[in-house]
């Protein structure tokens, strides 16, 4: 079937995070956190919350209290709080086999 | 399971699976742990190979289905919020079936073909098993643990192929957390007929294109660029910034994605596009204090893991050096192994092969220009946006009250007074100096 090209003139989508991540395939281990906050008392302390603006599943919000709130089930196992958190206050390790964000282009 | 293997290696990426082949070829028992459901579902790239390995090993594999289109333009981009200049490299003539060693690609496609390889060399593939440690006899290296009961699997050598974040590495004491000039990358795949991208792009047939953007219509003027690349029927549409640069930005990266898409120039590359795949991985961009020791009894780093990585605005490397790392460990384990010996002194030919190879000095050398790069954000931040300025102004069509039109002299001397009174002869000349410096 010959393509039309007046099919394909549309604007690019943008998409909101919540958008992005519902392309994506992850499957959530309910039973094993794999992202954890050490010290919830460092977290309060901490001013800048780089976690906050760097992860680009934007899976860190800073609560009222200074607090930490991880929605680790959006994980894609980037790496990128371990490395930006100022006071290596975050547990990080990989979900276990067959969990986590599953590429199907990558 | 204790069972034990002559190697066990951590990661089925493409440094894994060129030490696996080599290493199964030449007789030796192969493990190797895959965390994901299959080699690739955990990987992420830009991306292009480069091949020139994968033709010596694995002659067919363009028509393997493993890559996606080869590379006959790449254009450099400079966007300012609403304008571009590019400059076009078009290389027509180089023959098939290789080209110019430079095919778009698809990891999880291309890591699961490539792994292949290595099983039917004959190593073991185990999936969805992730790695967490070492296992010691005293110091030396003596298998890894599995994250599953009874995981502990006994090899004379250990690779740790595990990738940019490699904490294997890590807990094994051979380098420390990654420092914040490691890129984020972060990619959308979206697919569009693959005429309409043969008809978009200005190629044929399986021709592909790779366009760099630099600039505050990219990047918001951070060190990094963003990036599209064709594949056969998807685009692969993103960007990559050091963690500091991203940092001191204070915008959520995926956001900086969907600025990047709604640049003028950019939008109309993407009309009609449908979003598949987000996609976001680090890039062990490394100061030459953060590299890892290569080597230690019973254990070596290769690709990513071992920081090799070639990212600049020219060029974007990092697949084939890990290849070749793959292939230099395999040879100096498979010595090792003749004479019985797994000590670091027994595996250091690893270290000093790669060290005299493209691999280490490719990713020496840009390191240099890296390191330059971040004490000159004009670079990126003010440059790329002056020039299509000043670009802007010689090209635009005035008409004047006392004539019919501007003349050129007078654009001309406008564009040197803007670059005068915006960049100055002196700073640029001294930049240009520290470029080429970083170059030498």
């Amino acid at each position: 079937m010959a393509v039309n090209v007046a099919d394909y003139l549309g604007p690019p989508k943008i998409l909101s995070r919540d958008d992005k991540l519902a392309l994506d395939i992850i499957r959530v281990n309910e039973a094993d956190p794999h992202l954890k906050i050490i010290d919830q008392q460092v977290c309060a302390k901490c001013h800048a919350k780089p976690c906050t603006v760097t992860c680009p599943v934007d899976n860190y919000h800073a609560e009222a209290d200074g607090q930490t709130t991880i929605y680790w089930d959006s994980c894609i196992e980037c790496g990128t709080c371990r490395v930006i958190c100022p006071y290596t206050n975050i547990s990080w390790k990989y979900p276990a086999g067959g969990f986590g964000v599953s590429y199907r282009y990558g | 399971m204790s069972e034990h293997f002559d190697v066990a290696i951590v990661g089925a990426g493409p440094g894994a699976s060129m030490a696996g082949y080599c290493l199964a070829q030449a007789g030796l028992s192969v493990v190797m742990f895959e965390r994901g459901d299959a080699p690739g579902s955990k990987a992420m790239f830009g991306g292009v190979l480069y091949t020139p390995i994968l033709e010596q090993f694995f002659p067919d594999f363009v028509t393997a289905g493993c890559v996606e289109r080869h590379v006959v333009e790449k254009r450099f981009c400079l966007l300012s919020d609403s304008d571009e200049i590019a400059v076009s490299v078009r290389f027509l003539d180089f023959e098939p079936p290789y080209y110019n060693h430079s095919f778009t690609g698809l990891r999880a496609r291309f890591d699961r073909w490539l792994a292949g390889k290595a099983e039917e060399a004959g190593a073991l593939l185990v999936t969805a098993t992730v790695v967490d440690e070492v296992c010691r006899e005293g110091e030396r290296i003596v298998g890894v643990r599995a994250r599953r009961a009874g995981g502990e699997v006994r090899a004379n050598v250990v690779i740790a192929a595990d990738g940019a974040n490699s904490l294997l590495a890590k807990q094994a004491g051979l380098r420390k957390e990654l420092p914040l000039t490691v890129i984020l990358g972060v990619k959308e795949v979206v697919s569009l007929p693959r005429e309409i991208i043969e008809d978009r792009f200005n190629l044929e047939g399986n021709e592909g294109a790779a366009i760099e953007y630099l600039g505050g219509g990219a990047v918001k003027g951070l060190m990094g660029a963003a990036f599209i690349y064709t594949n056969t029927d998807t685009l692969s549409v993103g960007y990559g910034c050091p963690l500091h640069a991203l940092r001191d930005l204070q915008e959520q990266p995926h956001a900086l994605l969907n600025h990047f898409k709604q640049h003028p120039s950019v939008r109309r590359l993407l009309r009609g596009t449908t979003p598949e795949e987000y996609s976001a991985h680090l890039i062990p961009e490394l100061g030459p204090a953060d590299l890892p020791r290569l080597v230690t009894d019973g254990m070596v780093v290769i690709g990513g893991a071992a920081g090799l990585i070639n990212a600049n605005p020219i060029f974007h490397e990092g697949t084939n050096m890990a290849m070749a790392s793959g292939i230099l460990a395999a040879r100096a384990i498979i010595e090792a192994h003749k004479r019985g010996d797994f000590s670091a002194a027994a595996l250091g030919s690893y270290e000093n092969s790669l060290r005299s190879s493209f691999a280490w000095q490719d990713m020496a050398r840009y390191q240099r220009l890296t390191r330059m790069a971040e004490t000159h954000p004009q670079l990126f931040s003010k440059y790329p946006y002056e020039f299509a300025r000043m670009a802007k102004r010689l090209m635009t069509v005035q008409a004047a009250d006392s004539d019919f039109q501007i003349p050129k002299r007078q654009l001309e001397l406008d564009v040197l007074d803007h670059f005068l009174a915006e960049i100055g002869v002196y700073s640029f000349a001294k930049d240009m100096a520290d470029v080429g410096r970083a170059m030498l």
